[in-house]
């Protein structure tokens, strides 16, 4: 057992290390410095609207559909403790999303600023970080997803369970 | 210089300071917060016209009163599914490819290096 652990800690150790930079990647990263941060600015851009569409859709389907309902169902005596559960999933996924998007886009940004040029080898790790903090930002918005999947199926059992109240 | 104009310049200057001193503060707040980066109305990041134009708004609310029927709830499926599809419109968000060594122009070839 504690070797298997070992194993399974060592794993994690060296998923944090860095991926080293090849001197084939150092130079193109000198040679294309200034396209690269143009790229990281149009994706920063591309990111802020699609969290804000994203953030937007969460937060309407938050108040304008899950909020009424849970509240209909308490007040009809219906609400199942799946329902409830997947709702307060649903808020504290909508909150590791915001937090993890100002996680990802502070670190975008500390990339950008970061002189390609001169630190090719800096640029490179944070740009790591910056993959792994957008890895769970994603991660994020696929829970979401999967949560009102889950919501849907729910509100479809209740069409079988039918009662007046 | 009377007296009277002299102090409407001290309170006018005490004046500039205690706005100066708030709004960096407000500025820290916002920028330590992280609210500036989930807010798009900074400048650079605000919506372009089509963008505006392709945003579809919702109106429909679920109403929190009423019984639960058959007909009740395929409404309220119908718009959440509805609601759900501008969700789907965004295809893998924040996937790892726009950041790809490949796509940020990173590469390992050879001829990249030698510029050929």
């Amino acid at each position: 057992m504690p070797v298997l652990l070992c194993v399974f800690c060592a794993q994690f150790a060296f998923a944090d290390e860095p991926t080293p930079l090849t001197n084939e990647q150092r130079d193109s990263i000198v040679m294309n410095c200034s396209s690269i941060k143009t790229n990281l600015s149009r994706i920063q851009k591309a990111d802020s609207a699609t969290r804000v569409h994203l953030g937007t859709t969460y937060q309407n389907i938050s108040s304008r559909f899950l909020i009424p309902m849970n509240l209909r169902l308490v007040k009809n005596n219906q609400l199942g403790s799946d329902l409830n559960t997947n709702f307060n999933d649903f808020n504290t996924g909508r909150n590791n999303f915001n937090q993890n998007f100002i996680n990802y886009s502070r670190e975008l940004e500390n990339l950008i600023g970061t002189d390609c040029k001169e630190k090719p080898d800096e640029f490179y790790q944070t740009l790591q970080k910056v993959r792994t903090l957008r890895s769970k930002v994603a991660e994020d918005a696929s829970y979401l997803r999967w949560l009102l999947n889950n919501h849907l199926d729910s509100i479809k059992t209740l069409k079988k369970g039918e009662k007046d109240v | 210089m009377s007296k009277g104009g002299r102090n409407l310049i001290i309170l006018g200057l005490i004046s500039i300071l205690i706005t100066s001193i708030t709004c960096g503060i407000s500025l820290h707040l916002y920028h330590s917060s992280g609210d500036i980066y989930l807010d798009r109305s900074r400048p650079g990041f605000l919506p372009d016209e089509n963008e505006k134009d392709a945003e579809k708004k919702t109106t429909y609310t679920f109403s929190e009163d009423g019984i639960i029927t058959d007909e009740v709830v395929d409404e309220y499926l119908k718009n959440l599914e509805e609601e759900i599809k501008n969700i789907d419109n965004i295809k893998a968000p924040f996937s790892a490819d726009p950041l790809s060594d490949e796509s940020l122009g990173i590469s390992t070839d050879e001829h990249i290096k030698t510029g050929e």
